[in-house]
């Protein structure tokens, strides 16, 4: 089979499976299934689990085709964690939780960790792979710092504590929260989808991209500016859920190939169908007691960054 | 005059001179060869020529207007690059690669010859079987041959190609001869850099001779490739001997002693 006709088989499917776990995840619940339950608890949440799929899915791939590195993810880069300090200061000076304000404070918070990231990673007119992901534990490292502090000067910790901001839970998703990551998530993806074929080009190298037409700088912007806009909103309101933007895009290369059109559909849809199964696990699998949903995506995205390390460093013969 | 510098100087980093006031005139249709010792400032040239690189003072001219006036989108529908860096992130397959030499032309007319021009590409270089693999998966030399068609599609007045040959085994030098002297046959001109003499002679209606940051030597192939010329430009003795091979294409000796 072609690769258009695997991508058109694949987004079929993941778009079966995702009405499949849209029912599942509305149906079932330690509260049983009543209307009201179900439209001012199980709808909002289930509506915010496939928004930040969408999110950190398509973010994964903006940075990994934007920094040429197969390893950068949302959590990974530090992005998620300057999203969730914003946020925390954001809440700290006074802004409702779930609000656009918190929202603008995330995007605000995840640009200069972003910033900070690339900027220590530049060397000889290239990013280079491995600081990228060393400039990000730093990053993450002093955001967690700074929110556990913030944390416990205020009473904050009392409805979102440090544990909900690094591993991530779907439980505080309300519609006032879906209402807030909606509009960057769409603006995140209508921008995603704009670049994309840039995107392939930046395969070639800074030079080669250039010489073909591409004017390199404002692609990588624009797409590092995007994927900020599609991983704050959704950290904003659920915390930090690292390696989805990993493993997504990910295992949708691995079906259909790397042109960025399909893959940034795909993943999209993707990240949406593994993000709300993930939730509905962490709701039911030990009901009534909830596990952070984060905790989950870590177990199954871990290994497979092993994976993907070893490949990497073998390609490059070792980092020493 | 489809290319011209007028007293181009570059500065590196720290301000030492890469490139000291040169000048060249490259007319349509010309095969311009790049040569000189490593360190003379071939790159440099390469690079401002081609519109990768900026110049502290002078002019770089592409037909009569200043290089740097055209945008990112014009320089690639004037100019296409073939450059010494050909890793491609991702496992992108050769029909891909290759169709992103027509990525400048996307929104125009010339969209319409997107598949005729990528299949020629294809044809002349010898990757067409090869279209649905990984471009990683391949040898050295197809992945030159993909790249080459990639900058063929991309279908442009002039060619860059900086040390095309570089990592070729003799088999693929004579295919990367052959293909650019049929460019060159359908009125397009080219401007290579490379270490290989002899090959250059063959090749090329005019060279640059760089030496020492400058161009030392520039006019037609058999006014420069001489012995006195190569010694002084490469600081060692260098004994030039012109021949006549099978297909009557003059060629010259170069070497070392």
């Amino acid at each position: 089979m072609t690769r258009a006709g695997k991508a058109w088989v694949l987004g079929i499917a993941l778009t079966l499976i995702l009405i499949v776990l849209v029912a599942i995840s509305l149906r079932f619940g330690s509260a049983g299934a009543d209307s009201v339950v179900i439209w001012n608890i199980r709808l909002p949440r289930t509506i915010a689990a496939i928004l930040v799929g969408i999110g950190l899915a398509s973010a994964g791939v903006l940075l990994q085709g934007s920094l040429r590195n197969p390893l950068a993810d949302p959590a990974l880069v530090g992005v998620s964690a300057g999203a969730a300090l914003g946020a925390v200061l954001g809440a700290a000076i006074g802004l409702p939780f779930n609000s656009i304000g918190v929202t603008t404070a995330a995007v605000v918070g995840s640009s200069i960790a972003m910033a900070v990231v690339v900027w220590v990673s530049r060397g000889n007119g290239r990013i280079e792979v491995v600081t990228v992901l060393l400039a990000g534990i730093a990053v993450s490292a002093f955001g967690a710092a700074v929110i556990a502090i913030v944390s416990s000067m205020s009473d904050l910790a009392g409805v979102r504590s440090v544990t909900f901001w690094t591993t991530g839970s779907f439980a505080l998703s309300n519609w006032a929260g879906v209402n807030s990551m909606w509009p960057a998530v769409a603006i995140g993806v209508v921008l995603a989808f704009y670049l994309a074929p840039s995107l392939d080009l930046l395969a070639l190298g800074d030079e080669g991209a250039y010489a073909s037409g591409v004017s390199v700088t404002r692609v990588r912007t624009l797409a590092i500016l995007a994927a900020v806009l599609l991983t704050a909103a959704g950290v904003a309101v659920v915390g930090i859920i690292a390696f989805l933007g990993l493993v997504v895009p990910h295992a949708i290369r691995l079906v259909v190939g790397p042109a960025h059109r399909q893959l940034l559909v795909l993943s999209a849809l993707g990240g949406a169908v593994v993000l709300l199964l993930a939730d509905t696990i962490a709701r039911l699998a030990l009901s009534p007691v909830e596990i952070p949903v984060g905790s989950v995506m870590a177990i199954v995205g871990a290994p497979v960054f092993f994976v993907l390390l070893g490949r990497a460093r073998n390609r490059q013969g070792g980092w020493a | 005059m489809i290319l011209a510098a007028r007293s181009c100087t570059v500065l590196g980093e720290g301000g030492q001179l890469r490139l000291d006031a040169v000048s060249i005139e490259v007319g349509q249709g010309e095969i311009h060869a790049v040569i000189g010792p490593n360190g003379a400032g071939k790159s440099t040239l390469m690079g401002i020529l081609s519109g990768m690189q900026k110049v502290d003072s002078g002019i770089v001219e592409f037909n009569s207007r200043p290089i740097r006036d055209l945008n990112v989108r014009e320089l690639a529908r004037a100019r296409s690059v073939l450059g010494q860096d050909l890793a491609v992130s991702f496992g992108f397959t050769v029909a891909e690669v290759v169709a992103w030499g027509r990525a400048p032309w996307r929104g125009t007319d010339r969209m319409q010859e997107d598949d005729s021009v990528m299949e020629s590409a294809m044809r002349a270089t010898q990757v067409t079987s090869l279209r649905d693999r990984p471009i990683n998966q391949l040898s050295g030399g197809e992945r030159k041959r993909v790249h080459i068609a990639r900058v063929i599609a991309q279908d442009c007045p002039l060619m860059f190609f900086d040390e095309p040959d570089s990592d070729l085994d003799l088999i693929g030098n004579k295919e990367l001869d052959a293909m650019l002297h049929r460019l060159h046959q359908r009125g397009r001109t080219l401007v290579v850099s490379s270490h290989n003499l002899s090959w250059i002679s063959g090749l090329a209606t005019h060279v640059i001779l760089m030496g020492e940051h400058a161009i030392v030597g520039a006019g037609s192939t058999k006014e420069i490739l001489t012995s006195e010329l190569l010694s002084n430009a490469y600081g060692q003795t260098i004994s030039v001997q012109w021949t006549t091979d099978a297909s009557g294409r003059d060629f010259a000796m170069c070497t070392s002693s």
